[in-house]
């Protein structure tokens, strides 16, 4: 069997998400024997056209970037959304609030007229998306079930469940003991609770848990002495991109 | 057959024939290629691994007489019933169990049994057809009905066509959306109970199906004036580990695996998250 | 058996036993909270004990253990691994022994779970008792948990300036004899003790309605009870009830291959009954769907079906979960209000 064709392309992001892929280091090796990696910037500099997986990091945040994202779909067999940016569109759908003239004034000043934006979004709202690997960053263990996950075509074991599950396991103190806020309890886990672990309250980089229950949530949060407007600030940071919009 | 020393060990086995039912289900003989005789009772289902992928609840549908293999339909449902669709003869998986308790045979004997089984039901419900059917002089009338959502749906077409033959089976077959080539019974299952004529205390209502059909099975059973103890239901849930530990296959105070995967009416009417 | 030891002498026992154990003791993480963990010397806060994080149910019954290893290539190879080692949990308080006593109920009921019943052959536990409630979360008196008869090797109780140790086990007596400095405690000891047992009752002001015996009928009978509808609304879903539980025992079972694709191991990790796809089936049917529903499910499997099963409480009064609730669901409070909902009709 001819191994897996991979590719790595790059929308509006940091590409933070393909460096954590690159402090895999010895894992990588191991990971390099599964799949032939064909394009990946951030590590080398050939490019093929050919690739069967296509690991995708970003938001779609201009028009010329739908056009691309579809390209990639046509090509790829599979297709991964790699980070926060991709998967739930992430903290460049912030400026979704705004009108898009405004934003671009914001930022490029004078120049605004030259540069095209349009509200972002995550890839699946472009194009269909077979796997998710969520976080800002990804967590890089994650990364490679996802990649085992292909290769044995089965789902990937990604946790439903919430931050508080890893938290609460690793022996942590919740942080709402310690009388700050975190949105853990209705965040997805598979991050190993890596905020909270440090003493930093979840931010949700990896999207809701299915059916939270936000409006007790949110209760907490104004109980702990947050405002309502500083309560859904910290929803918007990760949690901006609105697909009825 | 469960060993206290290794409880969650499978034992190796392996895929002596794969046959292709439908589009979704495969029937698999499996051994474990003389190492243990395999005893088992109608109803009782076994832990198939596929390792690297995992583990899930099987039950089984072969005759009980035969303990040289165990039979398995399987549904491609979730990872691990996708990964064995894609195995051959020849390969290796794991096997633990028999697990569960099965029908009550020896009460069953002497008794008039109603068989009904909606889609994939007909799968552990095949075995005790195969046990009445081996025994046939020990039971009373034998009633099967069976139902599945398309024609294509049907499964062991030739074991139907078997039935269809034995002069002292009365089989009815129904299928709730006909395709053109279709030129038996339609509809749900459960409007063929109405003109069964059954003797209703010394009947005994096997049913198996998915959650919807049991709703209206019990009607209309419940119509027919057989006793709840003689309502005996085989239920699905998520399991883990098969023996009473890890709490996935709990309803209310039972245990599917331990107490079940068959319960009776009865039983069931008390717990409020059965069916 | 009963003895003394001397207080300035726990030191010297904690630290011997390390010569043939692994031994865990309660350490402060950060002030006012506490976990079990491997310890150099004896920090035990005594009087000044909250429970700790995670009950010590996670040395017996790990948050994730092996159970199988296998390889696929050349053939099908597959070994089952039970671990285990010799370990001293030193400092388990009477709520957490009852817990243990029920996991060694479970795990040995029906069929016999050599993963946690090797760990626990070859655990010693030292109890520290309690004289006073720990915090206001606790209600094990209203659970029969307060006072604690076996389940532990040796039993201290602080008198001051010495414990009393009740041994509870052969192995008790070794190790008393082997690793401690102590003197036979006399009549007047004893009378001492059981003085201030006696002076402990009624101080745990935090408590059920009602008799804990009555829980299960009136369970039973409250599946639709406003409670859970209330709880439905407050409940996050979160799941740290059950992760901080001592009689929690539900797991989930995966495999996990290696990047060579061909090796790999079976795991079990802790699970929880209110999370949400914990009781989905394979056609996609989730039987408790509601938030409501499956903290129902948690509390009758506390107060009912378990009890039922096993003919004693599985709720052993250490309020962890009530105090790890973010949204402050209480175990006392939502006991109560099914007993005075069921009161009421």
């Amino acid at each position: 069997m001819s191994k897996i064709k991979a590719a790595f392309f790059s929308f509006t992001s940091c590409e933070g998400c393909q460096l954590t892929v690159l402090t895999l280091e010895e894992q990588l090796l191991e990971l390099v024997e599964l799949i032939d990696i064909v394009t990946f910037r951030e590590a080398m500099s050939e490019k093929s056209d050919v690739y069967d997986l296509a690991i995708v990091e970003g938001s779609i945040s201009r028009n010329s970037e739908i056009t691309q994202v579809k390209k990639i779909r046509d090509t790829a067999k599979v297709v991964v959304a790699l980070g926060a940016c991709a998967t739930i569109g992430g903290v460049n759908c912030l400026k979704n609030q705004y009108e898009m003239d405004a934003v671009k004034k914001i930022v490029y000043g004078s120049m605004a007229d030259n540069f095209d934006t349009i509200p972002a979004r995550p890839i699946e709202a472009v194009i269909k998306v077979d796997y998710k690997i969520h976080g800002c960053p990804i967590d890089k263990d994650e990364f490679v079930e996802v990649v085992k996950a292909i290769l044995q075509e089965r789902k990937p074991r990604i946790p439903e469940y919430s931050v508080c599950v890893e938290c609460q396991m690793k022996e942590n103190i919740c942080l709402f003991e310690k009388g700050m806020v975190c949105l853990g309890p209705i965040t997805r886990a598979g991050c190993k609770a890596i905020c909270p672990t440090y003493n930093d309250g979840c931010v949700g980089c990896r999207g809701l848990i299915d059916d939270p229950n936000v409006s007790s949530h949110k209760k907490l949060l104004t109980d702990h002495g947050l405002t309502i407007d500083e309560a859904i600030a910290k929803y918007m940071l990760f949690g901006s991109y609105n697909k009825n919009a | 057959m469960i060993n206290n020393n290794s409880l969650y060990l499978p034992e190796i086995a392996r895929i002596v024939s794969v046959r292709q039912l439908t589009e979704m289900e495969k029937y698999f003989e499996i051994s474990t290629e003389g190492k243990k005789e395999f005893s088992f009772n109608p109803g009782q289902f076994v832990q198939l691994s596929v390792f690297g992928i995992g583990e899930a609840p099987i039950s089984i549908s072969s005759s009980p007489f035969n303990k040289d293999t165990v039979g398995l339909c399987i549904r491609r449902m979730g990872d691990v019933t996708t990964a064995i669709h894609k195995l051959e003869i020849g390969a290796s998986v794991g096997i633990r169990g028999p697990l569960g308790n099965g029908f009550p045979v020896r009460e069953l004997k002497g008794k008039d049994i109603l068989f009904i089984a909606g889609g994939l039901g007909l799968a552990p419900l095949r075995s005790m057809i195969s046990y009445v059917l081996e025994k046939r002089k020990d039971f009373g009338r034998i009633i099967i009905l069976y139902g599945t959502k398309s024609p294509g749906e049907l499964l062991f077409r030739d074991d139907l066509e078997t039935w269809r033959q034995i002069e002292d089976i009365e089989l009815i077959i129904t299928v709730n959306r006909p395709d053109k080539d279709w030129t038996g019974r339609t509809g749900v299952i459960t409007r063929f109970i109405p003109s069964l004529e059954l003797e209703p205390q010394n009947t005994y209502a096997l049913v198996v199906g998915p959650p919807v059909m049991y709703k209206y099975a019990l009607l209309e059973l419940q119509e027919k004036l057989i006793p709840e103890n003689n309502i005996i239901m085989s239920l699905e849930r998520r399991m883990k580990c098969g023996v009473g530990k890890c709490g996935h296959c709990q309803i209310n105070g039972v245990y599917v695996c331990l107490d079940g995967p068959e319960f009776r009416y009865h039983t069931l009417k008390f717990l409020s998250e059965a069916i | 058996m009963r003895v003394l030891i001397d207080k300035k002498d726990i030191g010297f026992f904690f630290e011997s036993l390390k010569e043939e154990n692994t031994v865990y003791g309660v350490k402060q993480k950060e002030p006012g909270f506490y976990v079990f963990d491997e310890a150099e010397t004896f920090s035990d806060p005594l009087d000044k004990y909250t429970p700790t994080l995670l009950p010590p149910k996670k040395y017996l019954f790990p948050q994730k253990e092996t159970l199988l290893k296998f390889s696929t290539t050349p053939s099908l190879k597959v070994k089952q691994l039970i671990e285990f080692k010799k370990q001293v949990i030193f400092g388990v308080r009477p709520c957490d022994i009852h817990g243990i006593k029920l996991l060694d109920k479970v795990f040995t009921t029906d069929h016999e779970d050599k993963n946690y019943t090797q760990k626990r052959a070859n655990t010693i536990i030292i109890g520290i008792d309690c004289m006073k409630p720990c915090y206001k979360y606790a209600y094990c008196e209203s659970v029969g948990c307060l006072d604690v008869e076996d389940g532990f090797d040796v039993l201290l109780t602080d008198m001051g300036d010495c414990f009393y140790a009740l041994i509870g086990t052969a192995q008790g007596e070794a190790i008393i004899r082997k690793n401690a400095r102590f003197i036979n405690a006399n009549k007047s000891d004893d009378e001492k003790i059981k003085c201030m047992k006696e002076e402990r009752r009624g101080l745990f002001e935090n408590k059920f309605a009602t008799d804990i015996s009555n829980l299960p009928l009136l369970f039973k009978n409250a599946d639709n009870d406003p409670v859970w509808d209330e709880l439905n609304d407050r409940c996050l879903g979160c799941g740290r009830c059950n992760i901080v539980c001592p009689t929690c025992y539900c797991f989930d079972v995966f495999d996990c291959v290696d990047l060579n694709m061909s090796s790999g191991e079976r795991c079990r990790q802790w699970d929880a009954c209110t999370l949400k796809d914990f009781a989905v089936v394979a056609t996609g049917e989730n039987f408790r769907s509601t938030r409501g529903q499956r903290l129902r499910h948690r509390f009758n499997r506390k107060f009912n079906y378990l009890m039922t099963k096993h003919n004693t409480s599985f709720c052993v009064g250490c309020g962890r979960c009530s105090r790890s609730c973010p949204v402050k669901i209480d175990v006392v409070e939502t006991v109560n209000a099914v007993v005075n909902n069921r009161k009421t009709k």
